[in-house]
């Protein structure tokens, strides 16, 4: 699993919260039911929307490492890999497999 | 459910799972998710957002986070468990979170899998970097917290070691069952436990490993009594196809 690593939480933020604003818009094309900035999910078994269930808010919550740094998971290998190349050139980060980050607590 | 095929939308249907046992009762539950019963899922292409408590309530197991929901495995494609819907997670960060009352004697019953046949990972975790069901290939120290806590696999006895929880956890399904839980010392905090992690588990306060494979059904009870215990997993065992329940005692 790739990585996107930051050297500030601010770095990282404003990337997750730049990908966030591209998720709307790809979710709007795809013809999903966005409110409020979060995707509504549908049901397993009716396939309907629903309002009520748990939503996705975001892509992900930048963490601090044990290296100091912060990361989330990168975009490689998903629905929105595409749109890795504008962020690579409009925000500072570096990539790379995810570390063993303290693998036996 | 003995030998029902339910068709129940494009691509989802609920099969098979064993024996015609009814569902027991279980006054001790506080929250029960079943990911094969499809009409408690919650899914966004694919992925998982959501599974509600079939008791009712608000208590959820979800992900808001799109890097983190794990995947919705279909039995009608061949996955799954025992004919049966499962929830799979394959990255290294996959979880679903759910809110919970402070309990001071929980007992936590999962039905899974260890699909990636991985050596280091973890079943449940607290939101302050502890653990229950640690399995790590000749780890040092015991794979829960310390204490009353035990832990077994089909109703069997199982080391509290993550040496012994490893070996218990094989490609077969099984039901895996920790209890005598202190949730208010689970995390060493004074303020209690008020989330429980799914499928992976944080050290150094950032997530990094997990279960690596399927789960079918999770049941979290409070102060439970032995036969609570057994009669769920006799139930559970049928249900999802695992070695028959051993009777704790």
């Amino acid at each position: 699993m790739k990585i996107m690593e930051f050297t500030t939480q601010a770095l990282a933020q404003s990337c997750a919260d730049a990908i966030d604003a591209l998720a709307v818009q790809y979710w709007t094309d795809q013809g999903r039911t966005v409110q409020d900035g979060t995707l509504v999910s549908w049901n397993a078994a009716t396939l309907a929307d629903d309002a009520s269930a748990p939503r996705t808010l975001r892509w992900a919550t930048p963490e601090l490492s044990p290296e100091g740094t912060w990361w989330f998971t990168s975009l490689v290998g998903t629905d929105y890999e595409p749109a890795m190349a504008g962020l690579r050139e409009a925000h500072i980060f570096t990539e790379r497999d995810m570390p063993a980050w303290g693998s036996d607590p | 459910m003995s030998g029902l095929s339910l068709s129940l939308g494009v691509g989802l249907t609920r099969r098979g799972g064993g024996g015609g046992a009814g569902i027991p009762s279980i006054a001790s539950a506080v929250y029960w998710g079943d990911f094969s019963d499809t009409s408690k899922v919650s899914l966004s292409s694919g992925k998982i957002t959501g599974l509600a408590n079939r008791l009712g309530g608000a208590l959820t197991f979800s992900q808001g986070n799109s890097s983190l929901q794990p995947t919705y495995q279909l039995a009608s494609e061949g996955n799954g468990i025992n004919g049966l819907n499962t929830c799979r997670f394959t990255s290294a960060t996959q979880k679903l979170q759910l809110n919970t009352a402070v309990m001071t004697n929980a007992t936590i019953i999962i039905a899974l899998r260890n699909t990636a046949n991985l050596v280091s990972g973890g079943i449940i975790q607290s939101s302050t970097d502890n653990f229950a069901g640690l399995f790590i290939a000749a780890g040092a120290g015991s794979n829960q917290p310390a204490g009353t806590s035990d832990n077994f696999v089909d109703g069997v006895d199982i080391a509290n070691s993550r040496q012994g929880t490893l070996e218990a956890l094989t490609s077969s399904p099984v039901l895996w069952m920790v209890r005598n839980l202190d949730i208010t010392t689970w995390g060493q905090s004074s303020i209690g436990i008020t989330e429980l992690f799914l499928g992976a588990f944080r050290n150094n306060s950032t997530d990094f490993a997990f279960t690596g494979g399927d789960m079918g059904e999770i049941v979290v009870m409070n102060a439970s009594s032995v036969a609570e215990q057994n009669a769920l997993g006799a139930y559970l065992s049928e249900k999802w196809g695992t070695a028959t329940w051993t009777d704790v005692s």
